[in-house]
């Protein structure tokens, strides 16, 4: 279980998550495949580059309970979780979605997502699998995957609300407006239409840990 | 800690080599090593908010796609540097130990051209795909050698080993890349590929 907390260190809500010990796996058995494409920083860099030479718009999704949306191909059992068991102790829970820890919980994600958004009109791209772009009278929208973590953009604000928006029906989404935060790096749009990506963050936590910035 | 310092390198392309070397040692490191983690961390501690920038290019022209790369050796294998440029973006970089042994510093850096060429052409494909258009890649490398002999196929004592490495010369001949040298100006790449500091503090 997680506390999570606001900005200012106030207590927000908590977290519990059904984990599955996927530790316990074994493989050709209980999952097959568990390899999930990423993004590439560079095809990243490619678009971010786009994007300010045309003035596109940049969006930011974020997708609620990831994992839990995959299906199974295979056929796992899990232990009853504990303070929940049934009277009867030999009995065994049969999965019928992927769960968190589950081994193939990230590839079935990318693949249920994957299927989604080629229904939806989308290809994806040879180069890099997780570049999906989606075209209809030169109007273009890009959508780039890292797991849970989704940039679109594209030359049409319109087109790509309403796609976000078809995306929402399917899956239970976080639109987080202009992209600002991604992976640890923050993008601040300057005046003049430049981007500026810096981890400031993520240095600031690096130094503080390693005592460096007293 | 080397790795997270490896991930900081997504918008701090100047700390790559640094962290490239160190990564190298990771089996055995010394103090040294020790020393050079922390002294990067010092330098990133003076300069928290610098990352990278993305320019808006002209958008009434073809988008340039252009390459820098060098190779330096410090042992006996070299290692090689090189950067990416979408019109006045940085889009890729990388400093890398080569995988052999180079024979001369034409032979390393002919390998470095090769492998500048192969991320090019990755990137030309995807651009293609995006049917984003660009003009002709252009690779600029420092070494004179190393051009004319991507350019003309000089069957020379020294060379023979590295005919295997045909390939940045099939893609020139087809015009797919075009390769320049650099004669005045100091190389970008020589950033990734060499040592900022006292090479002994390593």
């Amino acid at each position: 279980m997680t506390i999570l907390s606001t900005s200012d260190g106030t207590l927000n809500r908590f977290k519990a998550r059904l984990v599955v010990k996927g530790f316990h796996q074994l493989q050709g058995f209980d999952f097959n495949e568990t390899f999930s494409p990423v993004i590439k920083p560079i095809t990243i860099r490619l678009i971010l580059s786009l994007v300010v030479t045309y003035h596109w718009t940049i969006q930011q999704l974020d997708v609620n309970n990831t994992f839990l949306n995959g299906a199974l191909d295979e056929e796992v059992y899990m232990q009853q979780p504990q303070g929940f068991e049934s009277p009867d102790s030999s009995l065994v829970c049969k999965l019928n979605n992927a769960l968190y820890g589950l081994k193939q919980a990230p590839r079935q994600w990318f693949e249920r997502l994957k299927a989604t958004l080629l229904t939806l009109g989308f290809t994806y791209s040879k180069c890099d699998p997780s570049l999906f772009t989606y075209t209809k009278n030169k109007q273009i929208v890009y959508l780039l995957v890292y797991v849970d973590d989704i940039i679109v953009t594209g030359n049409s604000f319109d087109l790509v609300l309403q796609l976000v928006q078809k995306l929402n029906y399917v899956f239970s989404l976080k639109h987080l407006g202009d992209l600002d935060y991604f992976l640890g790096i923050e993008v601040k749009k300057q005046p003049n239409g430049t981007l500026i990506l810096t981890q400031s963050k993520y240095l600031r936590d690096l130094l503080s840990k390693t005592n460096i910035l007293e | 800690m080397v790795g997270a310092l490896q991930y900081a390198t997504i918008t701090r392309p100047e700390i790559t080599f640094v962290v490239n070397k160190v990564c190298q040692f990771m089996a055995h490191p010394l103090d040294s090593h020790w020393q050079a983690v922390k002294r990067s961390l010092r330098d990133l501690k003076g300069t928290l908010d610098y990352g990278l920038c993305f320019k808006p290019a002209s958008v009434h022209q073809p988008l340039s796609l252009r390459a820098f790369c060098d190779a330096d050796p410090d042992d006996r294998r070299s290692t090689s540097g090189a950067a990416i440029f979408f019109g006045p973006n940085l889009i890729s970089w990388w400093s890398k130990k080569q995988p052999v042994v180079a024979r001369s510093s034409t032979d390393a850096e002919y390998c470095s051209l090769a492998h500048a060429n192969v991320e090019l052409l990755w990137v030309q494909t995807l651009l293609t795909e995006l049917s984003v258009p660009f003009t002709t890649s252009i690779i600029h490398c420092d070494n004179q050698s190393a051009v004319l002999l991507a350019h003309n196929p000089i069957l020379h004592a020294h060379t023979k080993h590295m005919e295997i490495d045909l390939f940045v010369r099939e893609k020139v001949s087809i015009s797919l890349v075009m390769i320049n040298g650099l004669m005045h100006s100091p190389s970008l790449s020589l950033v990734l590929s060499f040592y900022l500091s006292d090479p002994s503090s390593m």
